[in-house]
């Protein structure tokens, strides 16, 4: 045991490059005679090379980690990355096709006119409360504000309410202008339609026109 | 961060520089393979392990220093590389119809060594080691601790018998691997 424990002791030192250059000739010499040293020497440089590469595993394994980890933010990155340009486009695509609409329907926006029919024998014809109503929503589309206009003119046109101003085919025509400013394009066409259907009236021809462009 | 650099970080075991050395190349040395040798792409991750270990392992015995290194670091670690893929397309029955390129700087391994099977049951031996003699050792050879240092931290009565106990655990190691290993006759 004794003796065991001071060759490994010099195997060590040799190992380590800590030996004199005697100790080293010497110790040199022996391994050139004395093939079990040499495999004495062999197996303890092995088993420190062992103890380093046990370490340089763990180092190694830390690091490969860290590059899969990387591996899968990178890949999470240019998924969310290619969302965030197909959404950007998908927006810019939709926002031209808005402007588009909301162009053409103020191209055809024009004031409703009401001229009050002569009173006959002095009886006065007042506005109902639906002629309001579609004032009103040709008021909230001047202002822009497009969903209450259509809610208002969608409740008269389903509506049977008396109108003294309001016509059948205006209510048709600014409803339609309504979803072409909402981008409704499809809606706006079936209304516009619907106008050109019906006996010859003063949107007709509008209608027509717009119906060509859309 | 220049070739002695790393070297120095190397040989001094910075764990944080040795895993950013470890990194540094890797992608290169996966592409450099792919285009210089037929390989199976699932052994890369594995040779470029290997050809890391052995280049710290060369420079830990002092085999590779500052100043004898010849080409720079990243050619010797990709020349070992090289050479443990040639091995294991061998060893795979897959013999390279080419060459090793001359324009890669394949290091020589004139190491007789135990042989790999031998290493392996070794590395085996020594991760499966109990305690004390685990933390004996790495604290011996990885953090490179004197007796003193390691009596301390282990609370041993003075460092002889630190050195003792470390013999004793060497002892019963080379003892376990004598029954296990394949000597070549």
């Amino acid at each position: 045991m004794e003796d065991n424990t001071i060759l490994e002791q010099e195997i060590d030192r040799y190992l380590e490059g800590t030996m004199t250059a005697d100790e080293n000739e010497s110790f040199y010499e022996r391994l050139k005679f004395d093939p079990e040293l040499v495999k004495e020497v062999e197996l303890q440089r092995s088993i420190i090379r062992a103890v380093r590469n046990e370490r340089l595993g763990r180092i190694i394994e830390n690091e490969e980690k860290q590059f899969h980890k990387q591996g899968r933010i990178r890949k999470l990155v240019i998924a969310v990355g290619s969302f965030a340009v197909a959404a950007s486009l998908f927006g810019v695509f939709y926002l031209t096709y808005l402007n588009n609409c909301e162009n053409l329907a103020d191209r055809y926006y024009v004031a409703y006119t009401y001229t009050p029919l002569p009173s006959r024998g002095g009886e006065i014809v007042t506005l109902t409360r639906a002629d309001s109503m579609f004032f009103d929503a040709l008021v909230e589309l001047e202002r822009g504000n497009k969903k209450q206009a259509i809610t208002l003119l969608e409740n008269l046109h389903h509506s049977s309410y008396e109108m003294v101003a309001a016509t059948d085919p205006a209510i048709r025509w600014y409803l339609s202008l309504a979803y072409l400013k909402n981008g409704q394009k499809k809606k706006a066409k079936i209304l516009l339609q619907e106008i050109v259907n019906k006996p010859d009236n003063e949107f007709t021809q509008k209608a027509k026109n717009l119906l060509n462009e859309l | 961060m220049t070739d002695v650099d790393k070297i120095l970080a190397i040989k001094k075991k910075n764990e944080f520089l040795v895993g950013r050395i470890y990194g540094l190349y890797r992608n290169e040395f996966f592409y450099f393979l792919k285009k210089s040798i037929s390989i199976n792409p699932d052994d890369i991750q594995e040779i470029y392990q290997d050809a890391f270990m052995v280049l710290c392992n060369k420079i830990y015995e002092n085999k590779l220093n500052a100043d004898n290194l010849t080409s720079s670091l990243k050619s010797y670690l990709f020349g070992v590389g090289i050479r443990i893929a040639y091995n294991v397309n061998r060893k795979n029955g897959k013999l390279p119809t080419e060459e090793i390129p001359e324009t890669i700087d394949v290091p020589h391994d004139n190491e007789p060594g135990l042989g790999e099977e031998n290493e392996k049951i070794i590395q085996k031996a020594v991760h499966e080691m109990g305690e004390p003699c685990h933390t004996i050792l790495v604290k011996q050879y990885w953090e490179e601790k004197k007796a003193e240092e390691i009596a301390i931290e282990m609370n041993y009565k003075n460092p002889d018998t630190a050195k003792t106990q470390k013999y004793k655990c060497i002892q019963k190691l080379k003892n376990e691997l004598r029954g296990k290993m394949v000597y070549q006759s």
